[in-house]
């Protein structure tokens, strides 16, 4: 699943069981950001991790319950 | 007249809204289920299969272990209960069968999938997917995640036609698809449906969901019932991509 909008809801309700961020070795200045607009805090229990070549790094997370 | 609804696993309690909303998602098809399967056989008029659609609710539970099951409920409509004496459950759970999982020997109940949300970003937090970088690694570990998945779930505003790495919805939602590089699996012929939310108000705004279910899939009616048969008779493992991992 890509997109903002949806997963914003969707981790509001806290229905995302899994969270992967790809994090790209860039700096954009720019937006848009993630989940901007998320009413509470939502912690995270990292779960895997992937590094690529490229520098950009894979990080699977579940929220904690 | 309920005798069987609802019907909840030994050991449930019931859960907040959230896990309500959830398995809405699978409501979604029960209202397709009606539609191409109830309709025709209770012979009813395109506005009863409107109403009673929509009247479909399913239920979610968590048992003892935590693990999230649910349950299909018909309540909302107080008049055609007399319909769900003919209207087993059965065939509605076919649909659901797509986006959950039994988890009791009991057939009406299931447990809901993990939900994966995965998202490219930059050190500083931009998600736009033009600003990320495109190498041969990521693109396999996106295709990766995409081959994983059994269905995906779409919000028309974030469907992107850029690039053509992922197509757009069409202005009213009811068609998308996956175009090119990122289609996750064709040897599954999934395709990407879309549905109306049958109701309104859903997670905050009157919204489409589209899905990617297994083979076969399309919006016309007839061929959603071979597909649903096709899905019961075809053997474990064969074909029944989208249902089990």
């Amino acid at each position: 699943m890509g997109g903002v909008k949806l997963p914003l809801a969707l981790a509001e309700l806290g229905l995302i069981d899994e969270y992967e961020f790809v994090v790209h070795p860039r700096v954009a200045g720019h937006g848009p950001t993630l989940f901007a607009g998320l009413s509470k805090y939502i912690d995270l229990k990292l779960v895997s991790r992937l590094e690529f070549r490229s520098g950009a790094v894979a990080m699977r997370y579940e929220p904690r319950r | 007249m309920q005798a069987r609804w609802p019907c909840v696993p030994a050991g449930a309690r019931p859960v907040q809204t959230p896990d309500l909303i959830r398995i809405r998602l699978g409501v979604i098809d029960c209202a397709a289920a009606v539609e191409t399967w109830a309709a025709p056989r209770l012979r009813l008029r395109p506005a009863t299969v409107n109403v009673l659609a929509q009247s479909i609710v399913g239920v979610a539970w968590k048992n003892a272990a935590g693990a999230r099951s649910g349950s299909i409920l018909s309540t909302r409509f107080a008049r055609p209960l007399h319909f769900f004496q003919h209207f087993s459950c059965i065939p509605v759970l076919e649909f659901v069968e797509a986006s959950v999982r039994r988890p009791y020997h009991d057939r009406r109940s299931y447990v809901m999938r993990p939900l994966r949300y995965s998202i490219n970003v930059t050190l500083d937090g931009c998600c736009d997917h033009r600003v990320g970088i495109v190498d041969e690694d990521l693109h396999r570990h996106a295709a990766e995640n995409l081959a994983q998945a059994d269905a995906l779930l779409f919000w028309p505003g974030d469907l992107r036609d850029d690039g053509g790495r992922v197509a757009a919805a069409g202005a009213d939602g009811s068609e998308a698809g996956l175009d090119g590089t990122l289609r996750p699996d064709d040897r599954r012929g999934k395709e990407v449906r879309s549905c109306r939310a049958p109701w309104s108000g859903w997670i905050g705004t009157r919204s489409w969901c589209a899905g990617i279910w297994g083979r076969s899939w399309s919006s016309s009616s007839g061929s959603r019932v071979r597909a649903v048969r096709g899905r019961r008779e075809a053997p474990a493992g064969a074909g029944g991509a989208g249902i089990d991992r």
